[in-house]
């Protein structure tokens, strides 16, 4: 029983000792607020009065009903606990099944989801007192519920994306026992290797995004952002190339960031290689950066297969996968969004994403500029694009 | 011969039962509300448990629906409402069958996604499906607030809104042709979605009829002025259409 149930238990037995003033609801909302003529009164007002106001106070619905079922008493929350109407209806057909339950049985509790928008997920729980009365509380758990789901799916995904290249290397390992035929051998020995290169890539991003995570960074500096843009443009280009992809990036001259290279560089790697991965052949992934006095702005800018709605507040999280068959096969961690988000946390920033499925991406990273920062592009539109150089192969990240 | 007290009790208990009734139009309502979005979420996800569930929930919609028009009935029958409550009793029950029909769309969706399981949807196709389940949903929204603060003006306002939900159609159609085209959905698949966009669209035009019925509940507009006026001014000019060979 809820902490907030039962100390409900204990003054509405205390205060509804007297009498409470009986409405038939008929759905329409019954005010906190009711009195009988003899309930017991001071200056300040009954006792009932006292607690009918104590009840508007809580965020959290409070319903009383009579042993019949019938409600009897709402409070200001549990009158309106979304303010939109049909979800409110919703939750007061759950609540006023859960009472009448809880008359039979003494107790009842459950999770009420609702779907559409807002979707929302409320905990209701009733419980009968010895006076006949049903006390029923209606707490809106949205927000709690989405960080279970986050903790449950952080293990569940954790454990898939360590335990496939783990399970891959011990097959092929087990196949290769016995196995005479040098080419098959090679063969199998390739495929070890790529899989333990994978896992040590998850590993590798674990490991920065756990050291991003406490903010701690290498070394802080007046950071180009268009050395940024470039270094992460040529080391992409050999990527996009192979899949026939064009990047056209936007160099922001004389844009400033105070911050941790190394980390910014790997932010927008993140972004633009995702793009590159989710993007058909003989698209262009956009990188295109804005900059007012305050503030610089990063967009990468996709054709690419595009993100439902549902899953855009999600896919910041730790391995979260918007489509977990076809993460196997387009690679990746599964952590380097959540890396793009720790990074521009720690550098003041925000990040967003706009997206439609089959109609692209578009992820946009907003930075603080630095004092000093006098971005010298007063309208990037002017400056031509341009395409990044032919890169080195980077193959530290 | 009744006493006045009498007549005052028999008066309330009257408008009791219609703020009851109303009040179970509304209930109804946000159940046929809710069903939109997870009829499509069963669509999107291929949740065949999911699918089940909402086709048996139908039953109780049915059952509602059922008692709201029993009720109606029963105070038509023996309180002879006149003027305003009178329309409004007979927009409530041509409003329960909107709501009920619309929810048998949400149930033929559920059987649609049942027919295509296992097949793969298009992500440009999935995101438009998404947008129709929005729209159908924001529809209905605003016509059962209509219907439940007694609002004209959005009850009237509804019919343009729906005009956004026509054009998801029609791009949807648009775009099952182009993926068909690409040799990147088979003929079964496409026709199924091309219903299923049908039942979307269907839902919305039932939100414009719960609209239209609250606009007559509260002024006695009805949509069918607009096509005896036409017809009036023809009869006065004699102008008519020709027939096409």
């Amino acid at each position: 029983m809820s902490l907030l149930l039962a100390l409900l238990t204990f003054l509405v037995g205390a205060a509804l000792g007297v009498s409470v003033a009986r409405r038939r609801t008929h759905g329409r909302e019954t005010s906190a607020t009711p009195l009988s003529p003899e309930s017991a009164t001071s200056p300040k007002g009954s006792v009932t009065d006292v607690v009918a106001m104590a009840l508007d106070t809580l965020p959290s619905g409070v319903v009383i009903a009579e042993a019949s079922g019938e409600i009897i008493l709402k409070n200001a929350a549990a009158r309106g606990i979304t303010g939109v109407r049909h979800v409110d209806v919703l939750v007061d057909e759950a609540v006023e099944k859960l009472v009448r339950d809880a008359a039979k049985t003494g107790e009842q509790q459950r999770q009420f989801d609702t779907a559409g928008s807002p979707s929302r997920s409320f905990d209701i729980r009733a419980r009968r007192l010895d006076s006949g009365y049903i006390v029923a509380t209606v707490e809106d758990v949205t927000e709690r519920a989405r960080v279970d789901s986050v903790r449950t799916d952080f293990v569940a995904n954790l454990s898939h994306e360590l335990k496939t290249p783990i399970g891959g290397i011990a097959a092929l390992a087990d196949t290769m026992i016995g196995e005479v035929d040098p080419q098959v051998i090679q063969r199998l020995t390739a495929r070890i290797v790529d899989e333990s290169y994978r896992l040590s890539h998850i590993i590798d991003d674990l490991l920065d995004l756990s050291r991003i995570e406490f903010g701690a960074a290498d070394y802080w500096e007046p950071v180009a952002m268009s050395d940024v843009v470039n270094e992460v443009a040529a080391r992409l280009q050999h990527e996009a190339s192979r899949t026939g992809i064009t990047i056209q990036a936007v160099r922001p001259m004389g844009v400033t960031v105070v911050g941790d290279r190394s980390q910014l560089v790997s932010a927008l790697e993140n972004l633009v290689s995702n793009a590159i991965k989710y993007s058909g052949s003989g698209t262009t992934v956009i990188v295109d950066t804005r900059a007012t006095a305050e503030a610089v702005s990063i967009s990468v800018i996709d054709q690419g297969i595009g993100i439902a709605a549902k899953d855009h507040h999600r896919i910041f999280e730790r391995f979260y996968r918007v489509d977990k068959a076809r993460s196997r096969s387009t690679g990746g961690s599964g952590l380097g969004l959540s890396i793009v988000r720790h990074v521009v946390s720690n550098h003041g920033g925000t990040v967003s994403v706009a997206s439609e499925e089959g109609r692209g991406s578009t992820f946009t990273i907003v930075l603080p500029l630095a004092a000093s920062s006098e971005p010298a592009i007063h309208d990037l539109d002017q400056q031509s694009p341009v395409v990044a150089p032919e890169p080195e192969r980077n193959l530290t990240r | 011969m009744p006493t006045v007290d009498g007549m005052e009790e028999t008066r309330t208990s009257y408008h009791s039962e219609l703020e009851e009734l109303r009040s179970l139009v509304v209930r109804l309502g946000a159940s046929v509300i809710e069903a939109v979005p997870r009829a499509t979420a069963v669509l999107l996800a291929g949740d065949l448990e999911g699918a089940d569930y909402l086709v048996q929930s139908d039953d109780e919609i049915d059952a509602r629906a059922h008692e709201v028009e029993s009720r109606t009935f029963e105070i038509l029958a023996l309180q002879a409402p006149v003027a305003g409550e009178l329309r409004q009793l007979v927009s409530i029950l041509k409003i329960t069958s909107d709501l009920e029909r619309s929810a048998d769309l949400a149930v033929n969706i559920c059987k649609a996604a049942r027919r295509i399981y296992g097949k793969e949807i298009d992500p440009v196709l999935r995101g438009l499906i998404s947008k129709m389940s929005e729209q159908a949903e924001q529809l209905y929204q605003a016509a059962i607030n209509s219907f439940a603060e007694n609002d004209a003006a959005t009850a009237a306002a509804i019919e343009d809104m729906d005009s956004f939900l026509d054009a998801l159609h029609r791009q949807f159609i648009q775009a099952i042709f182009e993926t068909h085209a690409r040799e990147k959905m088979d003929l079964q698949l496409a026709v199924q979605l091309a219903i299923v966009a049908r039942f979307y669209e269907r839902i919305g035009d039932h939100a414009v009829n719960v609209g239209e019925r609250v606009r007559f509940a509260l002024t006695g507009w009805k949509p069918e002025l607009r096509a005896i006026e036409r017809q009036r001014q023809r009869d006065a000019t004699g102008e008519f259409p020709l027939p096409r060979n």
